[in-house]
């Protein structure tokens, strides 16, 4: 698909490390990482190439013209913008340094520093070439675009400093104590500047001193440069106490303070304390007679207070100005003037989410360890939770700004269990699973005033679709007819009285109900088809009819080995998730139009009542003819640019559970005598495949494992048009000296 | 380095670095941005408020049907893409939210005002003026500021009648919102506008060559609705 253009990156990686011991009691590391990379793409292979792929490629239009020039049907079609629309080469450098000591002035008091430092710059250069469509005498048909560079410089420097001092000792060798206390400090700074300049004198020397300032219909255009720079720190303290009793009963103690730059002073710091308890059981005397089979058993709980941010924003408590250079949009001696304006309102009052979480867990190791596993359940509540803020009047004149006003209780439990063992006649294997599952109701949410179902409720599950209960496709208009009239009754019975007008009662979401167009569930009783309100007191056939939620992850993890053969496979699924798209990568007929529409394979499934029959000349220039052959039992509704079929409802809700084989490898480990004598401590071939199989019932237009991804067009959650996993192939020898 | 000043080098670095810290370490404020405390000082940084302000009074050009954009969602036609919530058998709804409800734009006019008039001081001659720029010019551009807010609010008038005058907009919101300042009845509006009216044509100055155009605009500053 995206044989076009030129893609590739390359990487360079450098690693170097050092350590002293300077002095029986103090011991210095430093290291250093150092990466390199080039990226080089098409420059019109951005973010939304993905979202409008299926809207710009139909099957009808040609990659090439008839002269075998590229095809850009006047820019709309993406190919020849792959191949010819400029570049953009991405120079990248990581450094990562580690610097640390460590001096112990007292047997088992140890006081450690450790400064990270990392930083991260990178350099674009890009290049907007126009593409130009040709006429048939292979002329082009110049439509004046401009050309255009674009450079810009990126850095990023992480410092992060700990420092903290630990103590262990025993009293009459029963009871453990490990005391420990330090300090944690992140800062990080960004700037960023970029220009553009208009008019390349030459395609193949992009450089800013060769450029015009025209655009490509004669007109200046001067350069735009724009800069910025942003800073933000945290600072935090902490302790922690270890205490065990002859490794019986455990526990453990921790208290940290933080504070943030982007909170103001009076709200910057918050205590955040946690406890565990644990026990183990296995080590009690009571227990010996079955240690041989249950050889560890150890019971854990704690309670724990955590504190979020949950924020990207740099300064979220400062209020500012929006200024622009020749923004303005009335102009003033025929020139666009400055415009600024103040940005929208800020709470002072922000600060960090308190997160309170509950955990209780069981280990076990069983037959020497052979089986071993565990078993987790929480509930985590999230308080003080940014969110939207109580609905203000009108008057106010701009949105009010967020609040941490909000609440979440998320429970769950975690499963893990593997079975190790190695047979008598030297078959290595192990099987190892873990099955987990997490779901979030909602407390509080005060912003969502008029109970709005789309909106979060409190009472109800993060991630519910709400939508309509379909009957099916009617397949003649009398089957139509027949529903609606059965609504009518409906109505009357209810009121009394029949409804102004006849067969009326889906309306409410269109008109023209016709063969090939839904029948919905009258679920409420009133012989309408409605959303009543759109809140929870009067949803009218509304209901909850899935989740987006994905529930009951799983993977599994066999290995085996063999005289130097090894082989593993690992899974990874997802047990139960509802997925619902309105985007026209799924329904093919876009809502909002022609222009968007799809046409996939899976689209030439709906309805239509009589053969399609499509007249075209052939290369030999004989007339032919393709066939559409009508289609009563269709998957989708007859195509229609409304989203009157296109609603919320059960019929389209697709199961987006799946298991894949994420990846399976065999390998083969040379023997040590025969390597051992080229001086190689380890050689082994391998070949290894990632995303091999996928069994799921979802669309097949859609990657399970990513379908919650994407932008939407239309739809409340991501619309899943993101590109799938890619099954990757590779085979490789990794050798050891 | 021995390893005692090693020690001792890391040892004070560790303390100079937390002794500072608390203090400033976690002082961040925007590197890149004005905070509006600092802006509304020169006449040119007021032209910049206008130059926002102008486009929201004057017809605009829609993508669809241009100039007659303005005609959506009116008898006269609906607009692309429908006005399905507004058409319904036998009754035309008004929007209950957006277009005349807004108050965004007599918010941005306030918000300046609260940050101009301070800086100009009481007295209308500008005597006590800390705006830099020219102040014949200074005097014109808040006369035009003067001149917005009052078409704003008299297009409220013709279209609602009565209507909450608000003359003070919040700055920022603390820990938790304080009472929403209360409209006025029009009784006391007509009263209020007459008198504002007054400033603006105090300060217009009809002498500037505005370049801002219009005469339509001088005419309104200098003989107000």
């Amino acid at each position: 698909m995206l044989n076009h253009g030129k893609d590739s990156r390359k990487r360079y990686n450098a690693t170097g490390k050092f350590s002293a011991k300077l002095t029986s009691w103090a011991e210095f590391r430093y290291s250093v990482r150092y990466v390199h990379s080039d990226t080089n793409v098409p420059s019109r292979f951005g973010d939304d190439w993905y979202n409008y792929i299926g809207a710009q490629t139909w099957p009808n239009l040609p990659i090439y013209d008839e002269n075998g020039y590229y095809y850009s049907n006047e820019g709309g079609a993406p190919a020849m913008g792959l191949a010819q629309g400029g570049t953009r080469l991405t120079d990248r450098d990581e450094t990562y340094q580690q610097a640390g000591l460590t001096i112990e002035p007292l047997k088992n008091w140890f006081i450690r520093g450790e400064f990270n430092y990392r930083i991260d710059q990178s350099k674009d250069r890009q290049t907007r070439l126009p593409i130009y469509d040709h006429y048939v005498d292979g002329s082009i048909k110049d439509m004046q675009y401009s050309s255009s560079l674009y450079q810009s410089f990126f850095q990023n420097k992480y410092a992060n400093w700990n420092v903290y001092s630990d103590y262990t000792f025993s009293i009459k060798d029963a009871h453990n104590f490990k005391v420990m206390a330090g300090f944690q400090s992140e800062e990080k700074k960004q700037e960023y500047f970029n220009v553009s300049a208009y008019g390349l004198q030459d395609y193949e020397l992009p450089e800013l001193d060769l450029t015009t300032n025209l655009q490509g219909n004669g007109e200046d255009k001067a350069p735009s440069v724009h800069g910025r720079r942003n800073q933000w720190s945290i600072l935090g303290f902490f302790g922690r106490i270890n205490y065990d009793y002859k490794g019986k009963y455990l526990l453990e103690a921790n208290l940290r303070y933080d504070g943030s730059s982007r909170f103001r002073s009076d709200r910057r710091w918050t205590w955040s304390p946690s406890a565990s308890l644990g026990w183990n059981i296995a080590e009690e005397s009571f227990w010996e007679s079955i240690h041989p089979v249950v050889n560890l058993l150890k019971l854990r709980a704690s309670f724990g207070h955590l504190s979020n941010q949950n924020t990207n924003d740099w300064y979220p408590t400062y209020r500012t100005m929006s200024t622009g250079t020749a923004n303005g949009d009335w102009l003033q001696g025929n020139k666009r003037p400055n415009a600024s304006w103040v940005n929208g309102l800020i709470s002072t009052y922000l600060t960090w989410e308190k997160i309170k979480t509950w955990n209780i867990g069981l280990d076990w190791g069983l037959f020497n360890n052979r089986l071993t596993g565990s078993v987790d359940a929480f509930i985590r509540d999230t308080d003080d939770m940014l969110g939207p803020p109580v609905e203000l009047p009108n008057t106010l004149g701009l949105t009010a700004p967020s609040e941490n006003n909000c609440a979440l209780r998320t429970t769950g439990w975690e499963l893990q269990i593997t079975w190790r063992d190695v047979t008598p006649f030297g078959l290595g294997y192990s099987i190892s699973a873990n099955i987990s599952d997490a779901r979030t109701k909602i407390k509080a949410y005060p912003g969502n005033i008029t109970g709005d179902i789309a909106n979060y409720n409190p009472g109800h599950y993060l991630g519910e679709i709400q939508g309509l209960t379909s009957i099916g496709i009617a397949k003649s208009q009398e089957e139509m007819d027949a529903h609606l009239a059965a609504l009518d009754r409906r109505f009357e019975e209810v009121n009394g009285y029949a409804p102004a007008t006849p067969l009326q009662g889906q309306s409410w979401y269109g008109t023209n109900w016709a063969a090939g167009d839904m029948m919905y569930k009258d679920v409420n009783g009133d012989g309408q088809i409605t959303w009543g309100d759109w809140n929870w007191n009067n949803p009218g056939d509304m209901t909850v009819i899935g989740n987006t939620t994905p529930r009951y992850f799983f993977g599994i993890d066999l290995t085996a080995n063999y005289k130097g053969f090894d082989f593993r496979a690992f899974f990874q699924g997802v047990g139960k998730r509802d997925f619902y798209s309105r985007s026209p990568l799924f329904w093919g007929a876009f809502e909002g139009g022609i222009w968007q529409s799809t046409g996939f394979k899976v689209h030439e499934d709906y309805f239509r009542a009589e053969d399609v029959v499509f007249n075209y000349t052939d290369h030999n220039g004989n007339p032919a003819q393709y066939v559409l052959h009508a289609n009563l039992d269709s998957y989708y509704p007859r195509p229609l640019h409304n989203f009157k079929n296109q609603e919320w409802q059960t019929r389209y809700l697709q199961n987006a559970a799946y298991i894949r084989c994420k990846n399976m490898q065999l390998g083969y480990t040379l023997p040590q005598s025969i390597t051992g004598r080229l001086g190689i401590s380890q050689l082994r071939l391998y070949v290894s495949v990632d995303n091999l199989f996928t069994i799921t019932k979802l669309s097949k237009v859609f990657d399970p494992e990513n379908v919650g991804g994407g932008s939407s067009l239309g739809g409340r959650t991501g619309d899943g048009n993101t590109y799938p996993m890619a099954r990757t192939w590779s085979c490789g020898l990794s050798i050891s000296i | 380095m021995k390893p005692n000043k090693i020690l001792g080098f890391g040892i004070s670095c560790v303390l100079g670095l937390a002794a500072t810290s608390c203090s400033d370490f976690l002082e961040k404020t925007p590197m890149s941005q004005i905070p509006p405390e600092q802006y509304y000082s020169s006449a040119s940084q007021i032209d910049a408020i206008l130059m926002d302000n102008y486009p929201n009074i004057l017809p605009g050009h829609g993508s669809w049907y241009g100039y007659f954009e303005g005609d959506d969602g009116t008898d006269n036609q609906v607009r692309t893409g429908g006005c399905w919530s507004q058409y319904t058998t036998d009754l035309w709804r008004s929007n209950n939210e957006a277009g005349e409800w807004y108050f965004s734009r007599i918010y941005y006019l306030n918000f300046a005002f609260s940050n101009i008039l301070t800086r100009y001081g009481e007295k209308l001659d500008g005597q006590d003026n800390t705006i830099s720029g020219d102040l014949p010019l200074v005097q014109h551009y808040i006369g035009e500021l003067y001149f917005l807010r009052a078409y704003h609010y008299f297009t409220k008038l013709k279209t609602f009648c009565d209507f909450p005058i608000i003359l003070n907009p919040f700055t920022t919101i603390g820990r938790s919102f304080p009472t929403l300042p209360q409209g006025s009845p029009a009784t006391k509006w007509h009263a209020r506008f007459s008198m504002t009216s007054t400033r603006p044509s105090t300060l217009c100055n009809s002498q500037i060559s505005t370049q801002h155009a219009s005469t339509e605009t001088r005419h309104c500053c200098l003989n107000p609705v």
